[in-house]
């Protein structure tokens, strides 16, 4: 039952991206479209094909297997570089909507520690494995993006209406969703250190879960109408 | 941990999330929408006071013309009448020659543009405030518009003197100028009676006549209404209520009431 609703949530995560992604291409690319959504069909464009090419659950399914018998730990490597990818996705994202000088300033800094943590820690226990404690650090660096993003929203002078803001839906999305993610990751550390994978998978299961509410989200800030 | 239990678990804590996530996004939208609303009184507020100040720099630059002008007629235009009048009672002219009766009535007409002038001058300046007080001014006011014989003016003060600011005095001299031209020009009536009374708190001032009235819902949604709209400005401006009265011809009635 467990493996039930983690394919059930693994699908579900695939069809909002995939949907998400061709929005994405449709919208975010239109005339009088604000520059920092050009990033995300890239973004979305990349985790579907990551799912294709190492998803453990979705190869066995349709009998892919693009590296073979590497298969379980190159999909590790992949996962482990997509954190770094999607780190630096929504770092440049929230570069060009963050207004405050020094903000910017402490994200480039803290992208440049990131890149060293996780050049470290992979150099140290290998890319093998996934590296929790690197998604952990992406989702500490983002949290605060996006919480200096809310602060800045309201000290704002000049009145928007955030239900037509395509930035405040996209940072409700990746908040939300490193928001969950962040116990969540702390949790499967420690479960996959005491081989507890059943529960482990289990859990994955939420993982997906709020990305499909992050695409949603992404899709609501892609369709704002921004024209006056 | 049974499947079926962990599968629970798990639809339990997708639901709090859910609920988590659509309290946080209305909590950002009603802290928002509150933080608009602040926003758009302050904004209020501040366009209120622009336009206060606006309306005070015309009223003084008006003011300012006034004096002025008054400066103008008395120093210069009354000068140039009087020495043209001198000038005519010096020509040396033969006793019963024709042109003695010419001069004679050119010299009646410069001494009556001279009153004018005069008349004009004084109810331009603002400087009987100064000297005589608000009571003095609409004194000279009235035997001005008793002169004139256009209409019958009766004036009463009741209730004791209080202090009021010179700035509202000239105000409602003003006031009570431009409700009497009013008077003049539209309304035909042959009796006005100006009221002035001091009570503890506020000085009334009622401006009544006898003339056609009007229809004041329909004159107030009129465009070209400047000298209404003039008292009223000026009335706000000094805080005070400005109320008119008026039925078709049964004459109108203007109350100001200004606090001290």
């Amino acid at each position: 039952m467990t493996t039930h609703i983690y394919f059930l949530s693994n699908a579900t995560a695939w069809i909002t991206n995939l949907l998400a992604l061709f929005l994405g291409t449709i919208y975010c690319y239109r005339k009088g479209q604000p520059v920092y959504l050009w990033i995300f069909p890239l973004y979305l464009f990349v985790s579907i094909a990551i799912e294709i090419v190492a998803n453990p659950f979705l190869i066995p399914i349709f009998n892919l297997l693009a590296f073979s018998s590497h298969q379980a730990q190159t999909g590790d490597v992949i996962y482990n570089f997509y954190t770094v990818f999607e780190t630096f996705v929504f770092a440049a994202f929230f570069l060009q909507v963050i207004r405050s000088t020094s903000m910017k300033h402490l994200t480039i800094l803290l992208l440049s520690l990131f890149a060293f943590f996780f050049t470290r820690s992979s150099l140290v226990n290998g890319l093998y494995i996934i590296n929790d404690p690197a998604i952990l650090f992406e989702c500490a660096i983002i949290i605060i993006l996006c919480l200096t993003f809310f602060k800045e929203l309201f000290a704002r002078p000049e009145p928007i209406d955030l239900f037509k803001e395509p930035s405040f839906w996209l940072v409700t999305g990746i908040f939300f969703y490193l928001a969950a993610i962040f116990p969540l990751f702390l949790l499967m550390a420690w479960l996959r250190s005491h081989g507890q994978y059943k529960i482990y998978e289990s859990l994955y299961s939420i993982n997906n879960f709020a990305l499909c509410v992050t695409h949603l989200l992404f899709i609501k800030g892609f369709t704002c109408r921004t024209k006056k | 941990m049974q499947d079926k239990e962990i599968v629970i678990s798990i639809v339990i804590i997708c639901t709090l999330l859910i609920i988590i996530l659509i309290g946080f996004i209305a909590v950002i939208l009603l802290l928002y929408q509150k933080k608009q609303n602040l926003f758009n009184i302050k904004l209020e507020g501040i366009k209120a006071n622009y336009d206060k100040e606006l309306l005070k720099t015309q009223l003084e630059i008006q003011e300012y013309t006034f004096q002025y002008i008054s400066r103008e007629i008395h120093d210069n235009i009354g000068q140039f009448i009087s020495l043209a009048k001198l000038h005519l009672n010096t020509l040396e002219i033969k006793e019963n020659a024709p042109a003695t009766q010419r001069v004679d009535d050119a010299v009646e007409l410069l001494t009556r543009a001279l009153d004018e002038l005069r008349d004009l001058s004084r109810s331009l300046s603002s400087e009987i405030i100064s000297n005589g007080g608000l009571t003095k001014a609409i004194e000279q006011l009235v035997a001005q518009l008793q002169k004139l014989s256009i209409v019958e003016v009766a004036y009463e003060i009741r209730g004791d003197y209080q202090f009021l600011d010179e700035q509202k005095e000239i105000f409602i001299l003003r006031i009570l100028q431009e409700a009497i031209n009013n008077v003049i020009r539209h309304s035909r009536a042959t009796h006005i009676s100006i009221l002035l009374t001091y009570e503890n708190n506020n000085l009334i001032l009622t401006i009544r006549d006898d003339g056609i009235g009007f229809n004041t819902i329909l004159i107030r949604d009129q465009k070209n209404t400047s000298g209404l709209s003039n008292m009223k400005k000026r009335a706000n401006m000094i805080n005070a209520v400005f109320h008119i009265e008026s039925t078709i011809q049964s004459g109108t009635e203007i109350t100001i009431v200004v606090p001290y």
